[in-house]
């Protein structure tokens, strides 16, 4: 298949992360899902992530858990969200 | 340390670039990294893509392979079987989406609602005579000489919490009943949304249809019923 006939959709990606994630009990999948969302898409690790927004190892973990919500979210990673255009906060904020 | 999802060097020939840029997403994903299924779709989603298609036509579904909004669902799916199996991809075999394409049919099969896959729990519901409700629970009481039984009780204990082996086993009943809304039932008596109920039945079928592909000892619940690819 020619991958320039071919564009997948990451928010819907994103939204089907966030279930199964709800399934697996996470409390804010939305938020846990954008995190791991973004993160796979400007091609970091985990530890390169934390580094760049200067969290804990931690934290990140929490965070792509589904332990913090979406209005408790670091602002870089939103930002990043928002610089991305293949990705809709307003859609993915549920 | 993590494994890095960063691009590898460009050496001038596309189809190796592409080769080790889908082993470092495999390895990052094989980490348990959910963060790699995002490059993987958004970078190499055509090959799924087209994977998606092969099996679409292999069913004749064509109505569908002209659903660009189907394939695109299909495609994630098909990405979450790879994410789900990353960890025993050869990176000297086949590519995943080949490697991967009898759990990509299975899953295929199970969300356009192929007939080969319709929920055969006979055996199950012919461990009762009551319908519905009040019947014994076909759990109940374990026949040890009853294999089929006694391996999904198996692989149900190694592949779900208690809550979810409760969950599947009150679905599996109620389906096995012939209750048209096995969900909502299950939901209603467990205090459960039907949504929850859908996702964990999914949730642990998943996992279960893993184990039946790692351990052969299980290969008789895949021959047939819910287990069935």
């Amino acid at each position: 298949m020619d991958p320039d006939r071919w564009s997948s959709d990451l928010n819907l990606l994103c939204e089907k992360l966030a279930t199964r994630l709800a399934g697996d009990g996470a409390t804010h999948p939305n938020a846990a899902a954008l995190t791991i969302a973004v993160r796979g898409l400007q091609g970091s690790s985990p530890q390169e992530f934390a580094e760049q927004l200067g969290l804990g190892p931690a934290e990140l973990l929490g965070i792509e858990s589904g332990d913090v919500a979406f209005a408790d979210l670091p602002p870089t990673i939103l930002a990043l969200a928002e610089g991305d255009d293949r990705l809709d906060l307003d859609r993915l904020r549920g | 340390m993590s494994t890095t999802l960063s691009t590898t060097p460009n050496t001038g020939d596309p189809a190796l670039d592409e080769r080790r840029r889908l082993v470092t997403l495999m390895a990052a994903m094989a980490e348990g990294d959910q963060g790699a299924v995002f490059a993987l779709v958004a970078e190499l989603g055509h090959h799924l893509a087209g994977a998606v298609r092969a099996q679409l036509r292999s069913y004749g579904r064509h109505d569908l392979l002209r659903d660009d909004r189907e394939i695109e669902g299909l495609v994630l799916t098909a990405a979450f079987e790879i994410l789900d199996r990353a960890g025993s991809w050869d990176p000297d075999g086949a590519p995943p989406w080949v490697w991967a394409g009898q759990a990509i049919r299975a899953a295929v099969v199970r969300e356009i609602g192929h007939a080969t896959v319709e929920l055969d729990t006979d055996w199950l519901a012919g461990r009762t005579t009551e319908p519905f409700g009040r019947a014994p629970d076909p759990f109940d009481g374990t026949d040890p000489f009853d294999l089929r039984l006694r391996l999904l009780l198996e692989a149900l204990t190694v592949s779900a919490s208690d809550r979810d082996q409760e969950v599947v086993r009150q679905f599996l009943v109620q389906k096995a009943y012939g209750d048209p809304s096995p969900s909502r039932t299950v939901a209603d008596d467990l205090g459960l949304s039907a949504q929850n109920v859908r996702q964990i039945v999914s949730r642990v079928r998943r996992r279960m249809q893993a184990l039946l592909v790692a351990d052969d000892r299980y290969r008789l619940l895949g021959e047939s019923g819910w287990l069935a690819a």
